[in-house]
């Protein structure tokens, strides 16, 4: 027969597990890991030279979660779990925790796209992106127009 | 680079122009003297920082070697500021926005009664925009012009709109382009802008510097340059400026002048005036700058940030009416980069977004000050607990009106407004006025005391306007040059 005392010490520990689990492998989980993560999910394989990913998550990844502490230890266990596609859950989160996540993974593609050879026309995708080199802030921007040697002092 | 540097040690003789401080105020000053005076004049240029080569910078990701803390302190709780101090000053740092003041901002007093009068007008001031935007090759919209009348054509056409812009245009007359120091063509006086949208550290040496666009100046015959030469004393004798007093490497220098012009920034100039004895009841009061937040709005299918530059477009809607008389003029800024918010994680709509800043002006407010310790070696303290209700309501009144302004263009998302710790305008604390019981220069940048002595620079603003205050600093000291050599 189930005590009383066993019932709450199995509920602990149920507990325990369902909560430290995440945050276990929250903090064993590399960087590395959680940025081809978010990448494959939002840009995808095909839309990627093969190893981009990779390449850019190792030198991203020293820069990611700078200063963030416990933090980054909770967002990376939410990042490693399966709910991370689940847009129902993502739904029931608190607004703020997932802004936060919603944050991270723009920083992660913004990074790699503005780190890329995304040129020409971007609005087209036609051709795998490769990784070019991480800066702090962005190579170029992959969007610009600018006048061609048409457009003269004249013109103003 | 040609630079005619002096050692403070082997300067013996007196200057015609002893200048404090390379910004804006202070080149445009000297670009002027030197254009109307002969070869025989002689000019030193005194810069408390260094000088750090455009590549250093590049190299460094910096505009100065030191940081601000080391040069100022803030309360705890109070308003940060940001600076820089090397040969150039804000010409370095700045971010090339070249806006002129709207007409009403010189006549708060008189149109919407806030803040005060400058002694000059936007007619004065209009053939000196003109000769600023043209040294520094301002790109700009000659058509559209809004409330800013000019007399002469933008030397450089506007750098090309966003979709959104453009959208915006179609919609709105006062959707207008933001005039800027960065070249817009192929083949003009600089290379092209590239829209990296880092501006700060202009990665292809777009924007106008002083090290790309005074180095006729810097190389003159008739110009010394002293760089570590700390500024600490303007001397006078029966109310005329002599020269100055400095320090540099822990030696203290004396050099004489026939004219003094003190163009540090609105932090430093009422330091020096101060320790000079040259004091009086407004100096280093109402200290201020813009007021501003930023918010991310989304769009189903207009691109926002695929303009030729880094701030492609402004609303000047709200910068002028009878709300001004208790709600502070706002302008919003779209501007045309993703490093604040990132592009969207859907690929359909990753540019499918623009910041808009929304600055609003500010209001002038004496408990907002520099202190002086009396110690010259300590530094200056900057008081500014708050912005003005003016201001915040000035932000309110645009943010209110902003999803009706944009819901033709099939906005999916406005975020929260995130406040703007700092514009990194310094203005105010020297004001100019025509009253010397209210003000510490006149319409000419004189001390209304001590006339051989100039102020340059936004410390010389006697209200704070929605624009970015550069190019109006710059116009200000060309006029009072020109009054000087005439």
């Amino acid at each position: 027969m189930l005590t009383r005392r066993t019932f709450i010490f199995s509920s602990l520990g149920g507990i325990g597990v369902l909560v430290g689990a995440p945050l276990m492998g929250g903090a064993l989980v590399s960087e590395e890991y959680i940025i081809t993560r978010i990448l494959r999910h939002y840009i995808g394989e095909p839309l990627m030279v093969p190893g981009a990913a990779e390449r850019f998550a190792k030198d991203f990844a020293p820069v990611m979660w700078k200063g963030d502490g416990i933090k980054a230890v909770v967002f990376k266990a939410f990042l490693v779990s399966p709910f991370y596609f689940s847009a129902a859950i993502r739904n029931r989160l608190p607004a703020s925790f997932n802004s936060s996540i919603e944050w991270l993974e723009r920083r992660v593609v913004t990074a790699f796209f503005a780190s890329s050879d995304f040129y020409g026309d971007p609005r087209q995708l036609s051709k795998p992106i490769n990784y070019v080199l991480y800066r702090d802030t962005p190579l170029c921007n992959p969007f610009a127009r600018v006048h061609d040697a048409s457009v003269t002092a004249a013109s103003s | 680079m040609k630079i005619n540097f002096i050692d403070p040690a082997s300067i013996r003789d007196a200057y015609d122009l002893v200048v404090v401080g390379t910004g804006f105020g202070s080149l445009f000053f000297v670009q002027r003297f030197l254009e109307r005076s002969g070869d025989s004049v002689r000019v030193l240029l005194l810069e408390r920082g260094g000088y750090m080569s455009r590549e250093e910078q590049l190299a460094q990701g910096r505009n100065f070697a030191g940081e601000v803390e080391d040069y100022i302190d803030v309360p705890a709780g109070h308003k940060p500021w940001n600076f820089t101090l090397g040969l150039g000053g804000g010409t370095l740092c700045w971010w090339g926005q070249t806006p002129r003041f709207h007409p009403s901002d010189f006549e708060m007093l008189t149109k919407y009664g806030v803040g005060r009068d400058w002694p000059v007008s936007y007619a004065d001031l209009e053939p000196y925009y003109c000769e600023a935007e043209y040294f520094m090759g301002v790109s700009g919209d000659s058509v559209r012009v809004g409330p800013y009348w000019r007399s002469r054509p933008y030397p450089m056409p506007a750098q090309p709109a966003s979709d959104v812009d453009l959208k915006m245009r179609e919609l709105y007359p006062d959707q207008l382009a933001w005039p800027n120091a960065r070249v817009s063509i192929v083949g003009g006086p600089r290379p092209q802008c590239c829209a990296v949208g880092n501006c700060r550290l202009c990665p292809m040496d777009s924007k106008f510097t002083a090290l790309n666009g005074f180095t006729g100046l810097f190389s003159d015959p008739r110009v010394n340059v002293a760089i570590d030469a700390n500024v600490h004393i303007i001397e006078t004798e029966a109310g005329v400026a002599s020269g100055v007093v400095f320090t540099s490497k822990s030696k203290e220098y004396r050099v004489k002048g026939k004219t003094v012009v003190l163009g540090a920034n609105a932090i430093f100039n009422p330091m020096i005036l101060e320790r000079s004895g040259i004091t009086h009841a407004v100096l280093g009061k109402a200290i201020h700058e813009q007021y501003s937040v930023s918010v991310e709005v989304q769009f189903a299918d207009l691109i926002g940030i695929n303009g030729g530059t880094s701030s492609t477009g402004f609303y000047a809607g709200y910068l002028d009416g009878p709300h001004r008389s208790s709600v502070g003029a706002a302008s919003l800024s779209f501007d045309n980069r993703f490093k604040q918010y990132g592009l969207r994680t859907d690929l359909k709509k990753l540019a499918n977004t623009v910041e808009i800043v929304v600055s609003s002006e500010n209001l002038p407010e004496s408990q907002n000050y520099v202190e002086v310790p009396s110690d010259w070696k300590t530094k200056p303290i900057v008081h500014h607990l708050d912005n003005s209700e003016y201001a915040k309501r000035g932000v309110a009144y645009a943010l209110e009106r902003l999803p009706a302004l944009l819901a033709p263009l099939n906005v999916e998302s406005i975020s929260k407004p995130r406040l703007r710790l700092t514009e990194s305008h310094i203005q105010g604390t020297t004001p100019m006025g025509k009253n010397p019981d209210d003000s510490i220069v006149d319409t000419h940048l004189a001390h209304h005391k001590v006339r051989n002595l100039f102020v340059v620079g936004t410390s010389v603003f006697a209200t704070c306007s929605m624009a970015n205050p550069s190019l109006t600093a710059a116009a200000l000291s060309l006029r009072a040059a020109d009054w000087l050599t005439a």
